[in-house]
């Protein structure tokens, strides 16, 4: 016999049948498998949706903070400290400040709450 | 992938894959486990665009049974052990010739490293390029795999004649 023979022989058999049930099986385990992979875009858009409100809460509840464009100046800053002041005490602006702190409404408020925390020395005359 | 892409797969290329997963094993049992878990991994994949999905599905379950084999020494030693009454992969059409149901039986006693190189060239036509991409060997050796199981096949019905 040679190995043409044996070749041409071998290519008549014929292969094993496949096993009933194991597609059947294969697919209820895929099934099984696949369901918790079908949560996963739903869990993912639920996720979303919440760190979008939680980013929207966040930019509602926190305060506009103004934020310097300019280095802080700490004579500048006690100078319309000391502006602010004396329109609290006396109700009037002082004379010889040029610069009105009414032109940067932020750091207006800004001296307003540093004010409102320190304690009043003198009272406004009536 | 879908359960409806996955069953057409199955449909298409199980029976070759349970055909070769029995060539390897030699146990029923343990082939189906093979099938069943390249299909279930295949089905986890989220898109099946393979070029040569049959060669494919063949080194998945190559890949698979290697695993096992290295993973199971006992599984390995048993496989060895009852090498004698090994299932064939294949059967003699009824009322065929009684060579072939020899043949198949001296091919299931062949080492694996001959019989599955055997069976990819006889059954599933492969060429040895292609034989060599499914087991990750160089083409050269799975001619001469192939070479040494044909010679061993000869010797061996040869023997048969004589007796």
């Amino acid at each position: 016999m040679n190995t043409e023979e044996i070749e041409s022989l071998l290519r008549r058999a014929r292969p094993q049948e496949l096993p009933a049930g194991l597609k059947q099986q294969i697919l209820q385990a895929a099934r099984q498998n696949a369901e918790p992979i079908a949560w996963a875009p739903r869990v993912t858009w639920a996720s979303l949706a919440v760190c979008w409100m939680l980013i929207v809460l966040l930019r509602i509840t926190t305060p506009d903070v103004p934020t310097g464009t300019q280095p802080f100046n700490r004579e500048a800053y006690l100078a319309r400290a000391a502006t602010i002041k004396c329109i609290v005490a006396t109700g009037q602006f002082p004379q010889e400040i040029d610069d009105s702190p009414s032109q940067h409404p932020l750091q207006m408020e800004l001296h307003f709450r540093i004010l409102k925390a320190t304690p009043q020395t003198s009272q406004p005359s009536t | 992938m879908d359960l409806r892409e996955l069953e057409s797969l199955y449909d298409e290329f199980a029976p070759a894959g349970y055909a070769f997963a029995l060539q390897l094993t030699r146990d029923l049992d343990a082939a189906q486990d093979l099938v069943q878990s390249v299909f279930l991994r295949l089905a986890r994949r989220p898109r099946f665009t393979i070029l040569n999905p049959r060669s494919f599905v063949l080194r998945c379950i190559y890949r698979a049974h290697v695993d096992v084999v290295r993973r199971d020494a006992t599984r390995r030693q048993m496989l060895e052990n009852f090498a004698w009454e090994a299932q064939t992969a294949f059967r003699p059409e009824p009322g065929e010739d009684e060579k072939i149901a020899e043949l198949l039986e001296q091919l299931a006693a062949l080492p694996e490293e001959q019989r599955v190189v055997v069976h990819l060239k006889t059954w599933e036509q492969r060429t040895f390029r292609q034989i060599a991409g499914i087991l990750g060997i160089p083409a050269n050796t799975a001619s001469s795999r192939y070479r040494y199981a044909l010679d061993k096949l000869r010797d061996a019905m040869r023997l048969e004649d004589e007796t």
